[in-house]
Formats: structure tokens, C-alpha cells, sequence
């Protein structure tokens, strides 16, 4: 693999064949092919590098939900209290070899106390488990750049003859860190976990999660269903046994080509119902893509909220009232998101368009409506359209108008109905309003308004416009 | 007590209008009746049948002023009402204006609105919202679906014996007619001279027969009454 950098076209990363014939990164091509003419080069991508990695961090969440990138070419996964799940260290460590191997992938594997210890067994080690407690002694012979350190701080050390780890131990500290910076010490505390090195995961780590892992990879849709099923019962009764209700919920599905795939759901309040939350996860289900399987998995509660015991009644029929309809409104809210469920509420304004709000659906509304003491309209315009209007009397109502290139004959007119601007709010309408209702001859009857006063005489003010607002039922 | 006045009203007519229609034996009506027997009478059911997909076309508004009152009679003032509608629907007439469902008796807490970009989802919105069983009507603004689409309504609506409405899109009126399985199909012309009066067109009932009334809606006791009725076309009651 080549790169493009300050002075020439240079090797940016090479295969063991390469590497067998003594090309190392860093040679210049000229170089390289100096050494070896029939070298097969690649242009070096970057970009696609950090997707594909990113890739198979989202993967390795089948693992742990624990997992991160760790540099250009690392990840870095927290096995803490997961490892037992697949038979210890050791096989969790084989199984993540074979199936990394299955896409041919090249990669170095280590699982130590410290993600320091583990960084260095896996590039310069010999690829497994360090038992826990042993890493000094294991890593005593690698070099130190296995450290992570820069090549400044790895050049210094070398100089004063410290080529490998074991030979910072017997280093006094204060005359090592005055020699070759604090670097070598802070990492070599890391390694043996002498300080704190957290791990920071791609995704907030989930509260509950169950799993579940395939003998054979998936791919029917029903089976998909069954396991999300099963995996729904075993977390609902997590959340009813820790009093929790689901708000959000991710359903991971592992693909036997080590690409992750997921389908979240959202509640609008707090359940455990498995049979409603199923209902939310099968309208989702059709956007599975199994691909050439899935090999496992998971379902994670991301955001919960407490819910006491026995508050499960949410979907009996029997209940009644305002809670029967929060499995409706998930369902809907599930498919056509948050704002394509809504409800309406009055506002006291006298603006027409004011005095209705649009409130989340789950929002409990009473029975409260609206006092009109004046006819209003069953429709109102999303917004006043201007009409081409002609009154006989300057400051009468229209007797014709043209609305939506409609051309309407004015039978009968009432109003006006002076709407005065709420002077108390800011860039509000600011001009009255008049407002007539009209009679077509064909009897419908509409709601329009003049903007502003009609003066009679001079100045810029003289033209008053017109709009129509709403429609009488 | 100047504020509570409309409100005390609105009350007064609610139980007018329960003393009106209470059901016989106390079992939960079967039918939505419209309020007056001439009309109620001509219709096979004795009024609409609830648990029914019934379609609204109309000149304009005058079908979304019929159907307010459908509503109101069906659902009361507590009864929920889902209403779903394509989201072009909104440029085009707008959403219905609470304060002028005022006059039908329904008020804001009552109503959920679903708003869709594909008439599909509207579709199935409306088919969730007969499913869930909670809801006193089902509503779907400006949509014409096809047959197949009217049949899973009509279906979903009689299972769970909630009523389902279609409102046609405006103009649809002049159009041709595609199949439908609603029980029934209303045509809705305003009518001059007077605000919610209009002409109510049965073009198609199952199991019964057309007829034609000149309808207003009563806004004192909340029922629709016959106006006139109108000779020839209309079935004696």
C-alpha cells in the first residue's frame, strides 16, 4: 500500500510477502521497487480504512457493548463480565480469530488486564490471553515501543541501552522521567494498571441487554422474529425484575459477514409489555437485511425510565380512557415518526391562527375546547392565500374574487369582524384585521380578510390586500 | 362566571342530547343516528352503521361540515377520534379549526391527529387505529382509496364495530366514481342562504336505497334535523 506524502510516493503498509523480501514502511517506491520490481502497489484510502474499521467496531459489540477504535488500525474491546459468555478468555479470544480469519482479515489479538498490556501482546506478542497478573512478566521482553510511545521518547530510551520493557523495571523513576520525558512512565503504569485507562465506547454503553447467538446463521424473516421475540421476554422480565420500563430499544443484528445492522424502537412512555413492544419491532422487521446471515443477536434497553410493578395494564382493553392509546400512538409514532402524531390544543389569542397549538401525541389533553362566540370556519388555511378581490364600496366587503384562479360571484356577506393585532407580542400581525364571511352562489361560504385598514385618500397605505383564511362547513 | 357561561352551555346541550338518544336497555348502540327519523328511518340500519367505513365527497367544506357532525354524534365530546390525512391535504385545505369544530360539540382533547406523506401510510394509520379498538371514530382527510383499500377498512371498521370515514379530497365530486366497499357514500353540496344546511346526496347505501335530504345541523341539541325533503328522490321515511 502506497502514500502520497511530502517527498515522494512512500509505503505506507505492507503484507507478509512484502515484508519477507525486506520492504518495510517508510522505503520510498523507488526504493522498494529497487528491491523487488515486480512489487503490486495499491493507493493507500484512508477514509475507507476508518469506515471499515468503524464497521467492525459497531461488529464487536457482539462481544461487549463495550468497544472502541483505538487509533487508525486498532480496536479495543472491554471484555469485563462478558468473557464467560463465550466459554473464558481463551476461547472468546479463538472464536473472535476465526471469525476475523473468515474475512480475511490480517490481524494481531490479545486479551490482558490492561488495555495497554493487551495493545502490546497483540502487535509484538504471540496473539492470546495474558493471564491476568502475569503481563510483567510476559511483556518483559518486548521492545518498548510496544509501549505506545512516540518515536522520540522510544529513540531516547533506546540510547540509554533500554531496548525492551523489562528493562524499565528496575529504572528509578524520578532520573527516567527527567531523562526521557514522562511518557515511558505514564504508559508503563497503564500497562500494569497502576493508572487508570478508560475506554471510551462508540455508543453509550445500553443499561439491559440480552443476546442471543445462532449454531447456524439466519436469514428467514420469521426467524428474525422468533429470536427478537425471545429476546424481547427475556428483557422484559430484566426490566420488570429491576422495576424499569424501555424507552428506547435496539435490536442489533450481526451479520455473518461482520457488518452490524440496527433497528430501533422508541416508546412514549416507559414499557416492559413484550407483546406491544413486539408489535413496534415487526413494523421494522421488513427493513432486516440478513445478507448471507446473521449470526447473532442483541437487544439493548438504551434509555429507560422506572415503572412500578403491576403498571402493566397499558394495553388491556378493558382499561379505558387516555392509556388505551399509547400502544396505538408508539405504533404510529414507530412508523411515521415523532411529528406525524400529534394532537391539538386551544391557545387564548384571538389571532385565528394562534388559537390552536400543536401539542406531542402523548401529551394528556382534557376536555377543554374552544368558546367561539363567533362563527368560525371547520377549515382554516394552512396559510392566508391572497385573493384578486374587487369591492363595490371602498371599504365594503368583496362582491367578487378570484381564489385559487376560481373566479367566485359574492351573494351574501357578513362582517366585518375587526381582529385587532396583539399588541403585546412582538413582530406579531400587526395590522387589523377584517374579516368577512362571504356566500358564493353556489352556496359555499368562505372566510376572508382584509389586511389592514382601507384608507380612503393619499399615501402609500391606500391599497388594502386581500386573503382568504378559512372555509365554512 | 361571565367565562364559565359558553362552557356551562355547551354542557346543557350535551345532556339534551343524551336524554335525546339513550340507548334502549342500555346496551351500546349498534347505529349512529343522525337525529332525525326521516332520515335515520330511510336508512336500512336505522341510522349509519357503526362499525362501517361510510364516504364523504362534497363541493368544498360542506362534506367536512356533514361529517363534524357524524362525528359529533358518533363520538360525543369524549369519544377519541383518529384523524389521518397526507400531509399534501394540509396545504391544501388545512387541518380542521378547533374553534369551528366548536360548533359540532367536539373539543381539542378528543381528536389524534396522523399526518403522512404516502397515502399508504394514511391507509394503514387508519387501519391500525380501527385495530386498536380504543377510538370512537376513525377519520382519513383527502385520501380516495381504491377498492381493495376500502375493503380492509370496511373489514377492520366491522370488526371492531368503530366507525371509519373517508373524506374525499375536494373536487373529487365532479370526478368519476371508483369502486368503493362503503356502506355508504355521501355526496355533500353546500346549500345557499344558510350557514350548515346542505344537500345530502345518498348515492350508494348496501341494503338500502338512495335517497336525497336537504340536512342542517342543530347546533342547540347537536343533531342533524331534515329541512325540507326533498320530493322524488328522497325514500319515505
Amino acid at each position: 500500500m502506497v502514500v502520497a506524502v511530502a517527498g515522494g510516493v512512500r509505503i505506507g503498509a505492507v503484507d507478509a510477502a512484502a515484508a519477507s523480501e525486506g520492504i518495510a514502511p517508510g522505503m520510498t517506491l523507488a526504493d522498494a521497487r529497487a528491491l523487488l520490481p515486480g512489487l503490486m502497489t495499491i493507493p493507500a484510502d484512508p477514509k475507507g480504512d476508518a469506515r471499515a474499521l468503524a464497521g467492525l467496531v459497531d461488529w464487536c459489540g457482539r462481544y461487549t457493548p463495550y468497544a472502541a477504535s483505538d487509533g487508525p488500525d486498532g480496536i479495543i474491546l472491554d471484555i469485563t463480565g462478558c468473557a464467560h459468555l463465550f466459554g473464558g478468555e481463551a476461547r472468546m479470544l479463538d472464536d473472535l480469530a476465526w471469525r476475523l480469519k473468515r474475512m480475511e482479515l490480517a490481524v494481531g489479538i490479545a486479551a490482558a488486564d490492561t488495555p495497554g498490556a493487551a495493545w502490546a501482546w497483540a502487535r509484538y506478542g504471540r496473539g492470546q490471553a495474558v493471564p491476568p497478573g502475569e503481563a510483567r512478566d510476559w511483556l518483559k521482553t518486548l521492545p518498548v515501543t510496544a509501549l505506545r510511545l512516540t518515536a522520540e521518547t522510544a529513540g531516547r530510551l533506546r540510547e540509554f541501552g533500554l531496548g525492551r520493557i523489562g528493562d524499565l523495571y528496575r529504572m528509578p523513576r524520578a532520573p527516567l522521567a527527567k531523562r526521557c520525558g514522562l511518557q515511558a512512565l505514564t504508559r508503563l503504569d497503564q500497562v500494569f494498571g497502576d493508572a487508570a485507562e478508560p475506554i471510551s465506547p462508540v455508543r453509550p454503553a445500553p443499561e439491559w441487554r440480552t443476546r442471543i447467538a445462532f449454531a447456524e446463521p439466519v436469514g428467514r424473516a420469521e426467524d428474525i422474529a422468533e429470536a427478537t421475540r425471545r429476546l424481547l421476554d427475556q428483557l422484559c422480565a430484566l426490566l420488570e425484575r429491576n422495576g424499569r420500563g424501555a424507552r428506547r430499544l435496539d435490536l442489533m443484528l450481526y451479520r455473518v459477514d461482520g457488518t452490524v445492522q440496527r433497528i430501533g424502537i422508541g416508546t412514549g412512555r416507559g414499557n416492559r409489555h413484550a407483546g406491544h413492544l413486539m408489535k413496534l419491532f415487526r413494523e421494522k422487521l421488513e427493513q432486516a437485511e440478513p445478507g448471507f446471515g446473521i449470526e447473532e443477536m442483541s437487544l439493548e434497553a438504551t434509555a429507560t425510565e422506572r415503572l412500578a410493578m403491576g403498571q402493566l395494564g397499558l394495553t388491556s382493553v378493558e382499561d379505558g380512557g387516555e392509556a388505551n392509546l399509547d400502544p396505538l400512538i408508539d405504533r404510529l409514532r414507530n412508523r411515521l415518526g415523532s411529528s406525524g402524531v400529534f394532537r391539538i390544543a386551544p391557545v387564548e389569542s384571538h389571532i385565528p391562527e394562534r388559537a390552536v397549538t400543536i401539542r406531542p401525541a402523548t401529551d394528556a389533553l382534557g376536555c377543554d375546547g374552544w368558546i367561539a362566540d363567533q362563527p368560525r370556519p371547520i377549515r382554516l388555511l394552512a396559510m392566508p392565500e391572497p385573493i384578486d378581490a374587487t369591492a363595490q364600496m371602498p371599504d365594503g366587503p368583496p362582491h367578487r374574487f378570484v381564489w385559487r384562479r376560481r373566479t367566485h360571484r359574492v351573494r351574501h356577506a357578513e362582517g366585518p369582524e375587526r381582529i385587532a393585532p396583539e399588541w403585546w407580542r412582538r413582530e406579531a400581525v400587526r395590522r387589523f384585521r377584517d374579516y368577512y364571511r362571504l356566500e358564493d352562489e353556489d352556496g359555499r361560504r368562505f372566510w376572508v380578510f382584509r389586511d389592514g385598514m382601507y384608507r380612503s385618500g393619499d399615501g402609500p397605505d391606500i391599497t388594502s390586500d386581500w386573503y382568504m383564511h378559512g372555509l365554512f362547513a | 362566571m361571565h367565562e364559565t357561561g359558553p362552557e356551562n352551555l355547551s354542557a346543557l346541550r350535551w345532556k339534551i342530547r343524551a336524554l335525546q338518544t339513550r340507548p334502549s336497555g342500555g346496551e351500546v348502540a349498534q347505529t349512529l343516528m343522525l337525529g332525525d327519523a326521516a332520515i335515520d328511518g330511510a336508512l336500512p340500519w336505522g341510522g349509519l352503521k357503526r362499525g362501517g367505513l361510510h364516504e364523504i365527497g362534497g363541493d368544498g367544506s360542506a362534506g367536512c361540515g356533514f361529517h363534524a357532525g357524524l362525528l359529533s354524534r358518533t363520538a360525543g365530546r369524549d369519544g377519541r377520534i383518529l384523524w389521518c390525512h397526507p400531509v399534501a391535504m394540509v396545504r391544501e385545505t388545512g387541518l380542521p379549526y378547533g374553534p369551528g369544530l366548536a360548533a359540532f360539540g367536539l373539543t381539542a382533547g378528543q381528536f389524534l391527529f396522523v399526518r403522512a406523506k404516502k397515502s399508504v401510510d394514511v391507509l394503514w394509520a387508519m387501519e391500525e387505529g380501527l385495530r386498536s379498538g380504543g377510538l370512537a371514530a376513525v377519520v382519513g382527510d383527502g385520501i380516495a382509496p381504491d377498492f381493495t383499500a376500502t375493503r380492509r377498512l370496511q373489514l377492520a371498521a366491522e370488526a371492531s364495530e368503530t366507525p371509519a370515514f373517508i373524506l374525499l379530497p375536494p373536487g373529487s365530486a365532479a370526478k368519476a366514481e371508483p369502486l368503493s366497499a362503503a356502506l355508504t357514500r355521501w355526496r355533500i353540496h353546500a346549500r345557499p342562504g344558510r350557514a350548515m344546511r346542505w344537500r345530502a346526496e345518498l348515492r350508494r347505501c348496501r341494503g338500502g336505497t338512495p335517497g336525497e335530504w336537504i340536512v342542517e345541523w342543530y347546533e342547540q341539541a347537536l343533531h342533524f334535523r331534515v329541512a325540507e325533503a326533498l320530493a322524488g328522490r328522497a325514500t319515505a321515511g
